[in-house]
């Protein structure tokens, strides 16, 4: 049996390190003082999240008050969708809703949509792609893997940015400006997840593989069936860094994007963020940020084993 | 196991191409002759998806005329406008129509990519529209690449009631400006002045140079910032910001307004929130036109211009719409659905200023005397691009960090070195 | 691996190994390869995505090195670099320590600090901006006003800029680094800190002699990690600071970086051979930082 490299990391010890632990009372008195700008940092850390939040919930006109309410005193969902607003006559005190704002069909809807859509097609595909190549480099003996792999792991001291432009010129040299091929095909081949990948393969130990070899079992067949089981732990690990590194994505998008439909969330909320700088529309630029990361923090809460694990697993390893 | 290899070998092929497409060049476009195909127009238009909407009305008032033809009107941000639609003109790939700020065209236009739209017969508008603001849109070898779509101006807002407990008027002059903020000051009014359009931007310093009889080129594209007009509309402005306290933070002007600014410069487009999303300064704010200083009231005229893109397929169309665009049902649609969705729409045509105008008749005469002496952004070349750059140079006089002579040298050189 | 298979047998398993590298290298070489010789191509031309590029030799990178606002960029990245990396490792670090323990409250305090790395990045931005909102409707301005100060120019004040995007990026980015170090301390073994105790050492000792070392690691990829992103920051600058049509780095471009000013240079004036000496400088700025992390070397070793 394999030995899952997951085992290879101790799991969190109960005592803290660094910090006094069990005796004295004075000692733990001690250690909670030695905690105590902690907490109160936890406190800016709450501040500004509590302050997007009732934002949200904020009708257009509190909003713009000074000194601003801490409790929204009429709590709505107008800036999501607010029925009294109209585009046939002016309602004061209405402004749009975020669902209300674009003039895209399926308004906000649609930009969920594309996000998702993009999320999920890099994801699977780069890790399919990925760990065939990876499977090849680890366990196969061929001629140049070496070579190869060196200039993937080179590959990734190059700053993306880097080939921004070039890669520009190629979208809208093959046409695919203002396409989801563009955001997807180029972002397909990870040098960090193919390497992780490798590594992770490297001490899984070849038994498995060969038996299923000997038993006639293709080299298709050996990947799909063998190998990417195998490398689940790895796989979820580094699904976490491509959805969250693909659902922020902005530079890219920002200048692939042409059209209204074709934009991600946050090139739609930036669009937004341009044009209405009063307070009386945060309510629905902050609605769509809340609804920009609810995907994201849903993801964190089922996964939060993996998300930890994986980071960690990411940052020892190697 | 066949499927797979066929992916591969498409992902191959895409990588392939990929790479071969950074030497190809964009293929030519034929043009589509026949009168009554359908025709779908696209038309990019920078600014905010309620403008997008008032354009669009005009544009399903054009297909009624001309079934044939859909005009589809979407929205670019003012932020990355000016990188999207250069993006689309050096590709010679993207929108029939576009329009963004009034000088834009121009820049376009010098890389080949707009319409020359006086071969369309588009110089007709020039009687229609306003000298000032055409002369703007025009390049200074004469081509029209763009025509002004819409106006918009600065307006001095204030607070009756601030300005009462003073004991002052509105201010018309540089020197009555800088009084009456003395004397706000001294009634105990903590805002006395603020700029909202323009702050710390080239538009606010706009005002003052021509109003010192200074001008950022010479009538020949010449940068002529070295001037002594130049730098007394500098010292005054910085002395705004230094000495009688006017804020570098851009405060919106509604809110700037309820939250205790006595006067705010601020573009026309906020006049239409106040009453309503500021109820409790009903009754409370009024507005004139800026002051004026040593050569007269002149204020910046902005507003955006509106061409034709040399890469549509459909160049005669697209001219037509633009054409329509000065009709007076064109107008009027606009205008009504700009009502509704209470924003702010002033039409090209200085005759529709006041009659076609969203505004109430007394805030539209404010806005009128200021657009007839005003003027528009300078239509040279390299001047959108130089923009940013004497922006930062104005702002660090403003901030302290160099001398106003030096400022505007350094100003002055940036436009010489993008004038081409 | 030197089993002896006949050649046809060889060959049909080395062209299936090939075949199955073969995605993942085209687009290797079409996405990444090709346009990084690419773009090093560009940074010496002058190219306008029109017309072919013209080759000019350095003249890109000796503009570079007289060009103010890129020196001005430069700087500011340094800047931001420095504070962030430096007060974000320290933040981490502390924040592993106190809050290590399987106890409830601190599973909810590293869950708190771990939130923002799972919010969306265009949501925590357009959040910093309304937080910093300049008249007295912002939170920080309400809170400047509870101490009876009056509102602060936040995004107007440019020695206030570069300060406020540490502020935003050790927020953001610390709960990670904690992450981190808390499971490179559960990897210490704990009779480590057991024989320590009975040799009598500090808590102090225990934590310079055992804990540090034994972190080196981590230290180095949270360092490392944090540069490289720092070095690429856009979004905090395009967003937050950013004023108007073609304006960007903020006032007086005291926000400017590499990265926006590649996408100024390249994207808002289209000078692309311009902006790819941009990127190159970029690039080997990073590429030496890499060099550093030390897990290449061992990587290879292992191979």
């Amino acid at each position: 049996m394999a030995v899952a490299p997951m085992d290879t990391i101790a799991p969190v010890q109960q005592s803290p390190h660094g910090t006094p632990t069990g005796g004295s009372r004075r000692a733990r008195i001690n250690a909670h003082l030695l905690r105590l700008p902690f907490y109160l940092l936890a406190l800016t850390m709450i501040a500004p999240f509590y302050w997007l939040l009732i934002t949200v919930f904020k009708p257009p006109r509190e909003l713009a008050r000074t000194p601003p309410s801490f409790v929204p005193e009429s709590p709505t969902f107008a800036n999501f969708y607010d029925p009294e607003w109209s585009a046939q006559a002016v309602n004061p005190g209405h402004l749009q809703g975020i669902f209300q704002r674009y003039q895209v069909d399926l308004g906000f809807w649609r930009f969920m949509f594309n996000s998702i859509l993009i999320t999920t097609s890099i994801t699977v595909g780069s890790l399919l792609i990925c760990s065939l190549a990876a499977y090849v480099i680890a366990k196969h003996d061929i001629k140049g893997r070496r070579t190869i792999f060196l200039l993937i792991i080179a590959s990734m001291m190059v700053p993306w940015q880097t080939t921004l432009i070039p890669n520009y010129v190629i979208m809208r040299n093959l046409g695919w400006l203002d396409s989801y091929e563009a955001y997807i095909v180029p972002a397909l081949a990870k040098a960090f997840v193919l390497f992780f990948l490798v590594q992770f393969l490297q001490s899984i130990p070849n038994e498995l593989i060969q038996a299923a070899r000997v038993d006639g079992a293709g080299e298709w067949r050996i990947w799909w069936r063998i190998v990417l089981p195998l490398l689940r732990p790895a796989l979820a690990a580094m699904s976490i860094f491509i959805v969250l590194a693909e659902w922020n994505n902005f530079l890219w998008p920002l200048i692939i994007v042409q059209s209204d439909e074709m934009a991600n969330i946050p090139v739609a909320l930036a669009r937004l963020n341009s044009y209405f700088g009063g307070p009386d529309h945060q309510g629905a630029i902050m609605a769509g940020g809340l609804l920009a990361s609810v995907p994201t923090i849903a993801f964190f809460l089922i996964f939060q084993k993996y998300f930890t694990r994986g980071i960690a697993l990411s940052g020892i390893k190697g | 196991m066949r499927r797979m290899m066929a992916a591969c070998s498409t992902v191959l092929l895409a990588a392939l191409s990929a790479a071969c497409a950074t030497s190809g060049q964009t293929q030519t476009q034929q043009a589509n002759q026949n009168a009554n195909a359908p025709v779908t127009l696209s038309f990019w238009s920078t600014g905010g998806d309620d403008e997008t909407a008032t354009f669009q009305k005009a544009a399903d008032l054009y297909k009624q005329k001309h079934p044939n033809v859909t005009v589809k009107v979407q929205t670019l941000s003012w932020s990355d406008a000016y990188a999207k639609l250069l993006a689309a003109a050096t590709s010679r790939n993207g929108p029939d129509i576009i329009s963004g700020g009034m000088t834009w065209t121009i820049q376009f236009g010098a890389r080949g990519a707009m319409v020359d739209l006086r071969k369309h017969g588009l110089e007709s508008l020039k009687a229609q529209a306003l000298p000032a603001q055409w002369e703007s849109a025009i390049s200074p070898d004469g081509s029209v690449y763009g025509v002004p779509l819409d106006m918009s101006t600065l307006a001095l807002y204030y607070r009756t009631d601030l300005l009462e407990q003073a004991k002052v008027e509105p201010p018309k002059t540089w020197e009555e400006l800088t009084a009456t903020i003395g004397k706000l000051k001294a009634a105990g009014v903590k805002k006395p002045y603020g700029q909202d359009w323009g702050n710390l931007d080239w538009i606010g310093y706009f005002n003052y140079l021509y109003q010192a009889g200074g001008s950022f080129y010479t009538a020949d594209c010449k940068p002529s910032l070295n001037t002594p007009q130049a730098e007394q509309a500098l010292k005054y402005w910085v002395d705004l910001y230094r000495e009688h306290g006017a804020p570098t933070a851009t405060v919106e002007g509604a809110d700037a307004l309820d939250t205790g600014t006595a006067m705010v410069v601020a573009g026309n487009w906020i006049a239409k929130g106040i009453d309503i999303n500021k109820p409790k300064l009903k009754g409370k704010w009024a507005m004139t036109t800026i002051p004026a200083g040593p050569a007269g009231p002149t204020a910046f005229i902005g507003g955006r211009a509106i061409g034709v893109t040399s890469f549509s397929k459909y160049v005669q169309t697209s001219t037509d719409f633009v054409k329509f665009m000065y009709s007076d049902e064109a107008i009027t649609a606009i205008a009504d659905e700009a009502k509704k969705r209470n924003i702010s729409y002033i039409p090209p045509r200085p005759d529709k200023i006041v009659n076609g105008s969203v505004f109430t008749p007394e805030q539209a005469q404010v806005f009128e005397a200021s657009i007839k002496t005003g003027k528009a952004a300078p239509g040279c070349p390299g001047w959108d691009e130089s923009a940013p750059d004497v922006t930062k140079q104005l702002q660090s006089a403003i901030l302290g960090k160099a001398d106003i002579k030096t400022a505007l040298a350094e100003a002055a050189k940036v436009m010489e070195r993008n004038a081409g | 691996m030197a089993s002896p298979i006949p050649l046809r047998g060889r060959l049909r398993r080395y062209g299936t190994s090939y075949a199955m590298l073969l995605p993942f290298l085209a687009l290797f070489a079409g996405f990444l390869l090709w346009p990084l010789a690419n773009s090093l191509y560009l940074s010496f031309t002058t190219f306008d995505g029109i017309n072919p590029a013209v080759f000019t030799g350095v003249d890109n990178f000796v503009q570079l090195a007289s060009d103010t606002r890129f020196r001005h960029a430069l700087g500011n990245t340094a800047l931001y670099v420095v504070g962030s990396v430096v007060l974000g490792t320290l933040l981490s670090l502390g924040l592993a320590l106190a809050f290590n323990g399987t106890s409830w409250p601190h599973r909810i305090m590293r869950t708190l600090f771990f939130l923002p790395s799972v919010t969306s990045s265009i949501a925590l931005m357009l959040m910093w901006k309304w937080v910093l909102y300049p008249s007295d409707v912002g939170l920080a301005n309400t809170i400047v006003d509870w101490f009876g100060g009056s509102a602060v120019a936040w995004l107007a004040t440019p020695g206030l800029t570069i300060p406020i995007l540490v502020l935003m990026s050790v927020w953001g980015g610390m709960g990670y680094g904690m992450v981190l170090y808390v499971a490179g301390l559960g990897s210490i073994p704990q009779e480590y800190y057991e024989a320590a105790k009975i040799d009598g050492a500090s808590t102090w000792r225990q934590f310079r002699h055992i804990t540090l070392p034994l972190l080196r690691p981590v230290t180095t990829y949270v360092v490392v990690t944090g540069l490289i992103g720092a070095f690429q920051v856009f979004e905090a600058v395009y967003i937050v600071f950013s004023q108007g049509a073609n304006t960007i780095g903020g006032v007086l471009d005291s926000g400017l970086m590499i990265v926006p000013y590649l996408y100024d240079q390249g994207f808002t004036h289209f000078r692309l051979g311009y902006a790819s000496a941009i990127a190159w400088v970029l690039f080997l700025v990073i590429f030496v930082l890499s060099l550093i992390n030390l897990r290449v070397g061992r990587a290879m070793k292992e191979l």
